[in-house]
């Protein structure tokens, strides 16, 4: 993420914008927290790049190991109840996790940022119907709509997805929408309208690199989001299918074990918990660099 | 505080959420209901038995009689209908017994939660860049990315298997228990599900709090002559409640939503045990039933945050 | 002459700013005398509030007093322990602000917040409230016994304004500083207010000490003033001799840039040319010299101190507008840029 806002630097061609994010580059390097935080998501990255080729175990291989076995030189984080190897479901879960986390994000900001766009920039009856729908999804609880969703679509991976995504477009549509709102109205952008530019070139030559920055932050608080979520159903038993492992339904078939084998819910747990946090630490490490007037 | 305009307000809010809870129940119970192979899925009925079964739901009828009676039945009775799996159980009843535990152990998590949360940000405000504050921000980042389910298992792990013998039955979750009511037991629970949002609430508290303390009426009450001690609570902290009271929709949805998960692993006979068993049960009925019954709680809860307002802010009145 | 009841001496206040450090008052030193009225002048940035804040410990983060004395009483309220100073504080010196708006807060009735002064020094709580009402009347707010209980945004700004005064004036308080106490109000507001003040500083003998970028407040209200610029005293004296004879031509300028209904020539209102001075990098030598427009080569690299220039009238300048006058036609001057009137011109030197 973090080198994904120094290639954006390279694209934006005004000089003003070009010091903008050099500047919060630089200001994101100096942020601890979220410097380990990317050193651990690219680590991250990488494993779950590596478990396409390789796993120490098939995730699906039963009876490899002994029932219930802790960690051992074998199995380093020892064996499930049904004897599969926790290290391997724990590389492959990685992966769902971050297919799921990236990927509704990518779709959220397709979705959210051209609501946005468009409810901001045409305001009148497109605006009035964006900001309804969007307080209706606000007055109910998100993520039983997506349970519900998951549930009539039935568990798959692509269906999660979509369900994160209707659930989820929301915030950034909303921000965007403020953005949008509060720039139309500036001098650049009733410049480039008197001077004949099209609202298409408006909304995505003006405004959209205008307000790349908080939709990076946006969305860089969205993976994490979302990832809760796709744990939240497989742990309910309504995500990911057996056998495919997922965080969230490892730690709950760990759960009726925890008196015997507490490593099977503790490994997924806190695979979990450490990857949420570095989202999160690096989105407020985004959001600092990049609005530096939010800082305190 | 309670003048005319607020009780035509409260009047005019709660008109409207009763029709947001009906739009909802509605919009449920169709989509569930125009579901391929029936609302009442079973491998194990065959032939005239389910024709029969079918009669008894009323689901041999159209959609739209379904419907509307469906509708009457909430409307004039609020009666939700009768379960799809144990046959004979109404589900109003059962879901109004079932509220009044998750009620109470949501309650319990939302006094934590908001206290806890208050507390450790004016802390980290009145503190602020030293390592109290670096300490207590940090580790709410920590807080607010632990998914509810990992703090019970935490909790769980640590109260009932590694102390468990000396606290036997001092928590809901035990192989064979169930719920016995006691208060003393309600604090696991209501720790997982708190925990989480208190992190959110000490944050927005301490941005509130730092934002209050430049104030010039800080300065002012500085100038009296007032105890630090006062002056943070009483003129700062009152101020900085009212943008901390925004979060508490959320915070309802958020508790409401968790209950699902935390009652499931605590054993609580409540609201969310009932609907994520509704849900892998396939009970329909159910489903609908403690979704309308969501929506309605937080609708009150969104009314019941727009009346605290009044009572925070003189300068809002409806 | 009475013994002083305020004694200033060499008060420095400094803000650790990201730019550097910000010297807002430096050296500043002067006596404040039971039931008189000190106006301190200057633009914004001279320090004057800072001044004020500064007596008192309510400078805010990153500012910090450094240096110099502040005696009451015969104690130095800088040594003073934070509940020792918090006991004089609205006690024996009250301080009013400029926005009566931002000052009072909004979730509290504008009674509480007067009793609670009272009550912090340990006046029991229905005592406070009775006289609470009395000071509300005291400055004049109408049907005081409701207006008690009134939160800050159902009175109008003029009326904040009293109720602040009312505040300060709560405890009987030896000193009262107003800090730019009319600036945020009408103009027939103010003038109310002004007369307010000036009947309290007569009948109640506390001492008021008007902190304002106004010489015309200054001459409405107070009997000595000081002019503060860049962060150091420039001048001081009775407000007549100030007024009739200003010694400094940063006085001079600000006394010219007053409007005149009895100006008698048809002459242009004068602002001062050019801007207030950065602090974190000060002119060198006198810190009005970039804008004066008497200045001679050694205001450019010795910084005058404040001497006698006549009676209880001091100025810190190594012109005063004496010579000016007397040398460089100052009366006559219509062109007041910097360096107009000397032989001095600007990128003639340095």
């Amino acid at each position: 993420m973090a080198t994904a806002a120094a290639v954006v630097a390279r694209e934006i061609p005004s000089p003003e914008q070009a010091s903008l994010w050099s500047d919060a580059w630089r200001r994101l390097r100096r942020n601890r927290m979220a410097l380990i935080s990317t050193i651990y998501l690219v680590l991250l990255v990488l494993v779950a790049l590596l478990a396409i080729f390789y796993t120490p175990y098939r995730m699906s291989a039963v009876g490899i190991a002994p029932t219930y076995s802790g960690p051992s030189q074998a199995h380093l984080l020892g064996a499930d109840g049904v004897g599969r190897d926790v290290l391997s479901r724990l590389m492959i879960g990685a992966q769902i996790s971050l297919i799921v986390g990236v990927g509704t994000q990518l779709l959220v900001v397709v979705v959210g940022v051209t609501v946005g766009l468009l409810a901001g920039y045409y305001r009148g009856w497109l605006d009035s119907v964006v900001t309804f729908i969007i307080n209706v999804f606000y007055g109910i609880p998100d993520l039983l709509v997506a349970l519900i969703l998951v549930f009539l679509l039935g568990p798959s991976l692509t269906n999660i997805i979509i369900a994160i995504v209707v659930t989820r477009w929301m915030d950034m549509a909303r921000m965007v929408r403020g953005q949008t709102l509060s720039m139309r109205e500036r001098e650049f952008i009733e410049a480039a309208r008197a001077s004949g530019a099209k609202p298409v070139k408006i909304l995505f030559g003006h405004i959209l690199p205008n307000a790349l920055g908080p939709i990076i932050v946006q969305a860089t608080f969205g993976v994490p989001a979302a990832i809760l979520f796709e744990a939240f159903l497989s742990f309910l038993g309504v995500g990911i299918q057996p056998p495919t492992p997922s965080w969230g339904s490892m730690a709950a078939d760990g759960i009726a074990a925890l008196r015997i084998a507490p490593h099977i819910v503790l490994a997924p747990s806190i695979a979990l918990s450490i990857t949420l946090m570095a989202f999160n630490f690096l989105g407020d490490g985004l959001r600092d660099a990049l609005d530096p007037r939010s800082r305190r | 505080m309670l003048t005319r305009g607020t009780l035509i307000y409260i009047g005019q809010r709660i008109v409207l959420i009763a029709f947001t809870v009906l739009a909802v129940s509605s919009i449920v119970f169709l989509g569930i209901h125009r579901l391929p192979g029936d609302a009442l899925f079973s491998e194990h009925l065959h032939g005239q038995q389910y024709e029969l079964l079918l009669h008894h739901y009323h689901l041999d009828e159209p959609l739209w009689i379904q419907y509307r009676d469906y509708l009457t039945g909430v409307v004039t009775r609020g009666d939700l209908g009768e379960s799809l799996v144990n046959k004979g159980v109404q589900i109003t009843p059962l879901v109004l017994r079932e509220l009044t535990i998750s009620a109470e152990v949501g309650a319990f998590a939302l006094i934590f939660t908001i206290g806890l949360g208050l507390v450790l940000g004016v802390v980290a405000a009145v503190r602020q860049n030293t390592w109290v504050d670096y300490v207590l921000t940090t580790t709410s980042v920590i807080g607010y990315s632990m998914p509810n389910f990992v703090i019970a298992t935490f909790l769980l792990l640590v109260f009932a298997v590694w102390l468990g013998n000396q606290t036997d039955g001092a928590f809901y979750y035990q192989i064979g228990g169930g719920w016995t009511g006691s208060i003393g037991q309600i604090w696991l629970p209501a720790f997982a599900l708190g925990f989480p949002y208190a992190s959110i609430v000490a944050r927005l508290t301490r941005a509130s709090m730092l934002e209050v303390i430049r104030q010039d009426y800080i300065r002012t009450a500085r100038a009296k002559g007032l105890k630090e001690t006062v002056i943070m609570v009483r003129h700062a902290l009152r101020n900085a409640l009212i943008p901390v009271t925004t979060i508490l929709g959320p915070l309802v949805i958020g508790i409401i939503t968790g209950s699902v998960i935390i009652e499931n692993i605590f054993g609580i006979p409540g609201l969310g045990k009932e609907f994520a068993q509704s849900i892998l049960n396939r009970d329909y009925a159910i489903v609908i039933g403690v979704f309308t019954m969501y929506a309605a709680m937080v609708g009150v809860a969104n009314l019941g945050v727009d009346l605290l307002y009044v009572l925070i802010d003189p300068r809002i009145r409806y | 002459m009475p013994a002083p009841i305020l004694q200033v001496r060499d008060l420095r206040t400094q803000f650790l700013t990201d730019g550097g450090v910000v010297t807002a008052v430096d050296g500043v030193s002067f006596d404040l005398f039971p039931g008189e009225s000190l106006g301190i002048v200057g633009e914004s940035g001279s320090g004057k509030s800072v001044t004020a804040l500064s007596l008192l410990r309510l400078v805010p983060d990153p500012g910090r007093v450094v240096g110099g004395k502040v005696l009451f009483r015969n104690q130095d309220l800088l040594q003073l322990s934070d509940d020792e100073i918090r006991q004089i504080r609205g006690r024996d010196i009250a301080m009013i602000f400029q926005d009566p708006q931002s000052s009072l807060n909004p979730v509290l009735t504008t009674g509480f917040q007067i009793a609670e002064a009272m009550q912090a020094h340990g006046k029991a709580k229905a005592e406070a409230n009775a006289r609470t009402v009395e000071l509300l009347k005291r400055v004049r707010i109408p049907a005081a016994e409701s207006r008690v209980k009134d939160f800050p945004h159902q009175l109008s700004g003029g009326m904040r304004q009293r109720a602040m005064i009312a505040m300060g004036l709560a405890n009987a308080p030896s000193i009262l500083i107003a800090d730019e106490p009319t600036t945020a109000l009408d103009v027939t507001v103010q003038a109310q207010i002004l007369e307010l003040l000036g009947d309290l500083n007569r009948e109640l003998g506390a001492a008021i000490v008007m902190i304002t970028h106004n010489m015309g407040v200054v001459a409405g209200l107070c009997s000595r003033v000081i002019v503060m610029y860049a962060g150091h005293i420039v001048e001081e004296g009775p407000v007549e001799e100030i007024f009739e004879r200003p010694q400094h031509p940063y006085t001079w300028s600000l006394l010219r840039s007053i409007p005149r209904v009895d100006a008698l020539r048809h002459e242009r209102l004068r602002s001062i040319e050019g801007i207030a001075p950065d602090l974190l990098r000060p002119p060198s030598g006198c810190r009005f010299h970039p804008r004066c427009p008497f200045r001679i080569e050694r205001c450019f690299t010795d910084e005058p101190t404040l001497e006698e220039v006549a009676t209880n009238q001091r100025a810190a300048c190594w012109v005063t507008m004496e010579r000016a006058r007397r040398e460089m036609h100052a009366d006559d001057l219509l062109d007041i840029r910097p360096g107009a009137g000397s032989g001095v011109h600007p990128g003639e030197q340095i």
